[in-house]
């Protein structure tokens, strides 16, 4: 009984320990002692890239010895953009907002309308100094940053959506790079022809995307959306819609040249593992394709009907439950700077800087990097109203529904889901 | 000495008292506050009355999950109550050493972190991709959309769950059947009883405690099954496999509808509650408490 | 010992019937663990190994760690785990002494008030606690795991019913020696019911380890996840591009359980069946 005493003892000395230091151990003790101040900071990102992102804090504090720097780190994971958006709202819910975050695009509407964050512009305009060049950065993406005027923050990273293509399965297949606007039907014949079945053993053409951002990608390219241009209403129900989960459908069931997703499927490691011969992304998956030696390179999404390529872009907006919003736009400015993106985006993500995207795109793979720079131009930014978690949700219930069943009711489960949304948008 | 017993009794039972109050019955009595208003966290709480209540009854989705969480559940808990006796019946066969390896490893999934398994099952039943149909595939059947189709995917959370749960089912029959006096058994043989008649005369009004016990806390579990279809199918295709747990996650976190959230719990406990005083009343009928 | 008249055959189907089940049983668990040893560029190359085969890519596990702050989530969960399994055990205890060795008037409305929790779905309280959290600043927290997870009403169950076996000439005599209630309970019953609470701690214990819904809406933080949650992060379409060195995650993941249930595991299946769950 004693040890059973002793133990609880040192457990719970323990716990006191831990639960407490843990919040001073990650802020970095030390280094930032005597601080005037520490920011709380939303991020998410790998061990790996957190040692770029400690590194990159180092050079802050030399800069800003008074300013302090606390990363929350929260990983976007397996429950998306959606789940990490919750869990922002959950931190400021609790009194523990952070004074700043890492927000996607898919969250810029959210933070808009919610009255998340606080416009930047009168800290801009008081301090231009602060902000590295800002004509750097992309102004499409820029743009993006800017809603009804506000401007939030600075285009930091962003992704679009390309066709990888294993390079090996190509040439096993005797084709050729595709050219940069392919169209449908050159598509299916590349996926046919990539499609190998022996001893029950069967490589795939193609994966359809099977997430939000990379559908979106498609859609856009058969001149659909989910919703129509103003955000206001589903548009679920036009025939290129139609036609877009038709083609997709069919590839799974009447080509058979896709595997039929399940929801949470992963689509980097079908490519990793030489189960597809194509999949679906922005640069996000290079590293984890690096790694597993894969021979590849990127083309546009096809040309089903048009071609305009989706984009999704990353800044810090400041928080309005922030106390020291100044700092924050300090370190905001700061971490939009070109070091940053330097150090952190030369091999995962696009960099949004001109500069910085002409540096690290030529320096790592692919061979057709430069695709990731060159679509920015004509891209449009993908669509997420401030009610994004639920329209998301309710979308992808229907693509699944659809992909799932061979003899799906297209056009029925889309209408269903049209006046969820619609419903969804009305609240 | 007795003086001092409801003193004592109160001190003994402090910590139970408000560690239970705290975590456990105040939560539940602010859950019905929480379920008459349209909190969101974010904003103060006002109060709406019934409607989400109301909700419950008249909101197609939430009565569908509720009909997907019956259907899994009956299958789960009469799967784990015959497969579980099964089990427990066979290793009784076997000598104590033998036995005693059999019952670890029949066990084991039990005590293994669902969230990590449920996460390789993924990849064993994946249609096109996955391990189990490649073995079908093999044998010359075709590919079976384990998480496909809103049929198969019962029989794959059903397969699922008996082998990651089942343990559970089986260790309690064979503490059951050990429990049954030897002398029984060998009075059925003197009387020249077979195999099949012994079972059922013996065995299994001996057991149905134990079946009830299992069978309660079985429906108990399944009723409120969250991890399952959260890993393996996200509650898909459609909502074919989301259970009321599942959507009530996702009401209150993905759409901070706590209001109705709340309602959702409160539905759910006052159907678990229905369950276990119905199957208590009924046990009377047909548990057999009057052994040796 | 033999139940039925079984022949030999039957006997022998029967063997192979329960060899079948066990390698059922074990075959995923083999698999995971091959796997995991596989080059992650075939990681899913059919046909599946389910035994380990040379070369073994040590490098998947080391790959884990790159991702991931394994050791962060081992230590959280370890810490969350041990705290309100000991808490847990003694307030049980407490209750349990006070439901059989103290006479008082009471006792079965109480017992039935404990009982009950037992029914109650964890959804049901969530809500309300993590408001309550949120406004106690402990979301985040590793406290906000640990101070709920005190509240296990199978123990107080098993502790009850192993407790009252014990019978009360054993604290009358310690009561004659002029021991307080305090004294018998620490010194003389606890020490009776170790099996109970050896059982009840284990299952508590992994309970809480393996817990997945209350990490998922208290703990925002990489640093204060605990496992299971944690391994839910190589998932997603941003997730790791492996599934050896998800495989690889996940079997290090079982192996704290894993050793808990083999060094537990005859105090498991024996203080189960002594603490009267026979219905």
């Amino acid at each position: 009984m004693k040890r059973l005493f002793i133990a609880t003892a040192f457990a719970a000395a323990a716990v006191f320990g831990f639960a407490n230091g843990q919040d001073e151990a990650s802020t970095d003790s030390g280094v930032f002692g005597g601080d005037d101040v520490t920011l709380r900071f939303v991020m998410d990102g790998t061990v790996e890239q957190q040692a770029w992102m400690d590194e990159l804090l180092a050079d802050f504090n030399a800069e800003y010895p008074n300013i302090g720097v606390e990363v929350i780190w929260t990983p976007v994971g397996a429950e998306g953009w959606g789940g990490y958006f919750t869990k922002i709202k959950t931190m400021i819910a609790s009194g523990q907002s952070p004074d700043l975050a890492m927000v996607a695009s898919e969250g810029f509407q959210l933070l808009h309308e919610g009255k998340l964050a606080v416009p930047l512009n009168d800290y801009v305009e008081a301090h231009p100094e602060l902000v590295d060049e800002y004509e750097d950065i992309h102004t499409k993406l820029q743009n993006a940053c800017i809603i009804d005027g506000n401007l939030y923050g600075f285009a930091w990273n962003w992704n679009n959506v390309v066709t990888h293509i294993n390079l090996d399965m190509l040439e096993a297949a005797n084709l050729p790079f595709p050219s940069a606007n392919w169209n449908k039907e050159e598509f299916l014949r590349y996926a046919q022809a990539m499609t190998i079945e022996k001893d029950g053993k069967k490589q795939y053409g193609t994966f359809i995307p099977n997430y939000n951002f990379m559908i979106t990608g498609w859609l856009y390219n058969f001149g659909a959306s989910v919703l129509n241009d103003e955000m206001s209403a589903a548009a679920l129900e036009t025939p290129e819609m139609q036609e877009c989960m038709q083609f997709m459908h069919d590839l799974i069931y009447k080509y058979g040249v896709s595997p039929a997703p399940i929801p949470g499927d992963n689509f980097i490691s079908m490519m990793t593992n030489r189960q597809v011969a194509m999949t679906f992304g922005g640069r996000w998956p290079v590293p984890a394709f690096v790694n597993a030696d894969l021979n590849f390179d990127i083309q546009y999404v096809p040309s089903f009907n048009t071609n305009q390529v989706v984009y999704g872009t990353s800044m810090f907006p400041v928080m309005t439950a922030s106390k020291h919003p100044e700092e924050a736009f300090i370190f905001s400015a700061w971490l939009s700077g070109r070091r940053s993106q330097e150090v952190y985006l030369s091999s995962f993500s696009i960099p949004t800087r001109l500069s910085v995207m002409d540096k690290v795109l030529p320096a790592n793979p692919p061979e057709n990097a430069q695709l990731f720079k060159t679509s920015a131009d004509s891209a449009r930014v993908v669509q997420a109203p401030a009610q994004f978690p639920e329209v998301e949700a309710a979308f992808m219930r229907a693509f699944n529904t659809i992909m799932s069943d061979p003899n799906a009711d297209i056009s029925g489960i889309l209408s269903a889901s049209n006046s969820d949304i619609n419903e969804i948008l009305s609240r | 000495m007795k003086r001092h017993n409801g003193r004592d009794a109160a001190l003994f039972l402090a910590p139970t008292a408000v560690t239970y109050a705290v975590f456990l019955y105040i939560p539940i009595v602010s859950c019905f506050v929480i379920a008459m208003s349209d909190y969101d966290i974010l904003s103060p709480l006002n109060f709406i009355g019934f409607s989400n209540f109301k909700r419950l009854f008249t909101y197609d989705r939430t009565l569908s999950t509720y009909l997907t969480t019956f259907k899994l559940a009956g299958m789960v808990v009469i799967l784990h109550t015959i497969i579980g006796l099964m089990m427990a019946l066979i290793v009784r066969h076997f000598h104590r050493r033998f036995q005693s390896v059999l019952r670890s490893i029949y066990y084991l999934p039990s005590i293994l972190t669902t969230a990590s398994v449920a996460i390789a099952w993924r990849y064993i039943f994946h249609s096109d991709l996955g391990i189990l149909n490649y073995f079908l595939r093999q044998l010359g059947l075709s590919n079976i959309p384990w998480l496909l189709d809103p049929q198969w995917v019962y029989g794959s959370i059903a397969v699922f769950s008996v082998w990651k749960f089942v343990g559970g089912a089986f260790l309690y029959y064979l503490i059951g059947l050990e429990t049954i006096p030897e002398s029984l058994y060998e009075a059925a043989k003197i009387d020249g009883a077979g195999s099949v008649s012994t079972f059922r005369h013996i065995t299994l009004p001996m057991l149905t405690p134990t079946i009830f016990f299992v069978v309660l806390n079985l429906c108990i579990g399944a009723t409120q099954m969250f991890d399952e279809p959260f890993f393996l199918t996200g509650g898909g295709p459609g909502d074919a496999s989301r259970t009321v747990n599942l959507f009530l996650y996702e009401v209150a976190y993905k759409e901070f509808n706590f209001g109705y959230a709340s309602a959702i719990a409160i539905s759910l406990f006052f159907v678990l509650a229905i369950f276990t005083i119905v199957q208590v009343k009924a046990s009377n009928k047909w548990v057999t408490y009057d052994r040796a | 010992m033999t139940v039925l008249n079984f022949s030999k055959i039957r006997k022998g189907a029967l063997s192979l019937l329960a060899l079948a089940i066990a390698l059922l049983t074990l075959l995923p668990i083999l698999w995971i663990a091959a796997t995991s040893l596989r080059e992650p560029s075939i990681s899913m190359k059919l046909p599946p190994s389910f035994l380990p085969k040379p070369p073994f890519i040590w490098e998947n596990y080391a790959q884990v760690f790159k991702s991931l702050p394994f050791f962060l989530y081992f230590r959280n969960s370890f810490v969350v785990a041990v705290v309100a399994t000991s808490v847990q055990l003694i307030f049980s205890a407490m209750a349990a002494f006070a439901l059989t060795r103290i006479p008082w008037k009471g006792k079965t409305p109480v017992f039935l008030v404990i009982l009950a929790a037992m029914m109650v779905p964890a959804q049901v309280t969530i809500i309300p606690l993590f408001i309550v959290m949120s406004k106690l600043h402990l979301i985040n927290t590793l406290y906000s795991l640990i101070l709920p997870a005190t509240v296990y009403p199978l123990a107080v169950f098993l502790l009850k019913q192993f407790m009252a076996t014990i019978p009360a000439s054993y604290d009358e005599a310690a009561h004659i020696d002029g021991a307080g209630r305090g004294t018998v309970f620490w010194k003389i019953i606890l020490p009776m019911v170790k099996p109970s609470l050896t059982v009840a701690g284990m299952m508590h214990f992994l309970f809480v380890w393996n817990d997945f819904f209350r990490p998922l809406i208290f703990i925002n933080s990489q640093t204060k996840m605990t496992m299971p949650l944690g391994l839910h992060v190589l998932q997603g379409f941003m997730g790791a591009g492996s599934i050896s060195i998800v495989l690889a995650g996940v079997l290090l993941s079982i192996i704290p359980p894993f050793l808990i249930f083999m060094v537990g595991q005859k105090y498991l299946m024996e203080g189960m069946a002594s603490g009267g769950i026979k219905g």
